[in-house]
């Protein structure tokens, strides 16, 4: 089977990637920020920090099978 | 309040969490073929999978609101919870214990009770866990469905119900090897989901010196105010902390707590059980920077009247877990908010999921092979064990609308893990390293040291007793109660075994061998380098968790 880091470097590259999806969008909107610090744009790094451990994952995995 | 707003992509976000999970547990029932593989994940993790597994089987949602909750209440002292009343006993276990454990290829806790004492022992502790893990699973249901109506309004019976069917689905078909999957699931989605809101907590305050010079000395020290309980926030002196936290209720819990030990017992070989705590321990000390941070943040949040950040009041009373979720509704945009959520969530679930997976195990083999079937086939045991993790989460949701309807039935959770886990490491402690505890000893022991617990609880709470008698101070918290409470039903214990055991019959030698010091032959890494050695990274980590002490002193 697939090891569990596969799935983690998986679900980590799909959330990353709303997030950075979604954080754009927020960028673009003109609606009123409700949070605070919304200049940091956190959603956008963080995502894409997600992203890219998320791909870490999935690539050093991607041709391990364990029994 | 009003309650957080959802966008869709954070409902999509927290679709694709469900939608995973359930898809895992479909995925590994294909690899689940024999009881093995059901009970121990067919004992073949390595040390990384297993120790993260180990540790977040203990880091439930409930842990991570009530510890930035406590935080805000009682300062820094929380963090002796993850260093000094966790560290030492999980190097303890990993270097000490798991060769006893491990090595006579017992599938539980009550199964080494067996083998060390008798049946009756078994039963005993096989009972008293089973009934300790539904309470916690029924409560730890209802605590996630009442933190998820207060803060995101949803509807009660649809919270429960959903996560209980979604446990009971992916626990059904691949056992620990799907809970321990979604455990480590729920660790990357802890770190990712609430790490932030330390990061950005830090960037509104100015920097971590700010947040320590803004607090007061009584908030911000570990030990340097432990002298007289009355200085610091948590009322309690450091002989109660050392004692009380730091040796009975740590070590009774990392040592002899089926629910966190069995992730050990997954592991491939000696070395790596070995290894599962120590890697663990890591973890453990950094947790403080989700919790302790965010709770000081709070803290310094909620005393600025400019900020306009204040904790939920239920009547006149501070809800304390309050603090976590508000955090996350002030920092996090949409997205990020969902993350959130599905960390806790994670968290709640991956909590529950531990509790069932532990439960079919001890039920299956310590209490229905050993006193109702004792002929039951391997074939059988495995349907067995998916019979009881439903039949387990039936009563998980019978417990959690029973705490719905007597909310203070949270006040006894206190009582049950000093009730079963501090007694039992007595026995444990001494049945591993005396070779004359004997079997009477050991069940009077465990019997009068879980009795003492829960008098000592009742006296205490309904005033019998004065609680400065149970904390030797005049000045004392709830938690301070706590942790000398766990020291004498400990210690009742400790000397009732003791006593017993000098006037009753020993087990015969031979039949020890392998599971008490002295009638077991030493765990000596011979082929190992040093960087291969669990007592090198045991060390490491010691040395880490006193440097931690000593800078916060």
């Amino acid at each position: 089977m697939k090891p569990i880091w596969y799935f983690v470097g998986l679900i980590l590259f799909v959330m990353g990637l709303l997030l950075v999806i979604s954080g754009l969008l927020n960028l673009s909107s003109v609606t009123e920020a409700k949070t605070v610090l919304p200049h940091l744009h956190a959603d956008i790094w963080w995502g894409a920090l997600m992203m890219i451990v998320g791909l870490i994952y999935i690539f050093r995995n991607r041709k391990i099978k364990i029994e | 309040m009003s309650t957080i707003g959802l966008s869709f992509v954070d409902w999509l976000i927290i679709a694709i969490y469900f939608a995973f999970v359930l898809g895992i547990g479909f995925y590994l029932k294909k690899f689940t073929k024999n009881e093995e593989d059901f009970f121990l994940a067919g004992r073949k993790n390595s040390a990384w999978v297993a120790g993260l597994a180990f540790l977040s089987a203990n880091l439930g949602a409930l842990e991570l609101l009530g510890m930035t909750g406590n935080t805000f209440k009682y300062g820094m002292y929380v963090a002796h919870f993850y260093w000094i009343g966790a560290i030492p006993a999980m190097l303890f276990l990993g270097i000490f214990m798991m060769p006893f454990y491990y090595s006579s290829k017992i599938k539980s806790i009550p199964g080494y009770l067996k083998l060390r004492f008798d049946e009756k022992t078994r039963v005993l502790n096989g009972i008293a866990f089973g009934i300790m893990t539904l309470l916690v699973s029924g409560i730890n249901l209802y605590a996630m469905a009442l933190v998820l109506h207060t803060f995101l309004g949803w509807n009660w019976d649809v919270s429960m119900w959903m996560s209980a069917i979604t446990v009971a689905i992916y626990v059904t078909m691949s056992g620990l090897l799907s809970a321990i999957f979604t455990e480590i699931i729920q660790f990357f989605l802890i770190w990712f989901g609430l790490f932030l809101v330390s990061i950005l907590g830090i960037i509104e305050i100015g920097s971590v010196n700010e947040i320590f010079a803004r607090i007061p000395e009584s908030f911000n020290t570990l030990w340097s105010t432990s002298g007289n309980p009355a200085d610091n926030g948590m009322l309690i002196s450091w002989g109660g902390i050392v004692l009380g936290l730091g040796f009975v209720l740590s070590f009774g819990y990392w040592t002899t707590d089926f629910l966190v030990v069995q992730r050990a017992f997954s592991a491939k070989n000696l070395k790596t059980a070995r290894m599962t705590p120590i890697i663990a321990s890591f973890f453990k000390m950094a947790i403080p920077f989700i919790v302790i941070l965010a709770g000081l943040i709070a803290l310094i949040l909620a005393n600025d009247p400019n900020s306009g950040f204040h904790l939920l009041k239920d009547g006149n009373q501070v809800n304390y877990d309050s603090a976590l979720p508000l955090l996350i509704a002030r920092y996090y945009p949409s997205g990020l908010v969902g993350l959130g959520v599905t960390a806790l969530l994670a968290g709640f679930m991956a909590g529950q999921a531990g509790n069932i997976s532990a439960f079919n195990t001890v039920w299956t083999y310590d209490i229905y092979k050993s006193v109702i079937n004792k002929n039951a086939s391997d074939t059988h045991l495995l349907w067995m064990g998916r019979v009881a993790t439903i039949v387990g989460v039936v009563i998980s949701l019978i417990t959690a609308y029973w705490a719905k309807s007597f909310p203070s039935i949270m006040d006894y959770m206190q009582a049950i893990f000093s009730w079963v886990n501090a007694p039992l490491f007595a026995t444990m402690l001494l049945g591993m390293f005396i070779i004359w505890i004997t079997p009477n000893g050991a069940f009077w022991g465990l019997v009068f040291g879980m009795g003492s617990s829960f008098g000592l609880y009742l006296a205490a709470k309904f005033n019998w007793i004065s609680a400065s008698l149970i904390t030797l101070s005049d000045t004392s918290s709830d938690m301070a109660v706590n942790f000398w409470r766990a020291w004498w039903a400990w210690l009742i214990c400790f000397v009732a075994t003791i006593l017993i055991s000098l006037f009753t019959k020993k087990k015969p030698k031979e039949e020890l061998v392998g599971l008490v010091k002295g009638l077991t032959p030493a765990t000596v890494d011979h082929e190992a380098t040093l960087i291969q050695k669990p007592a090198f990274w045991a060390v490491v980590s010691l040395v880490i968790l006193v440097i931690l002490n000593i800078y916060f002193w």
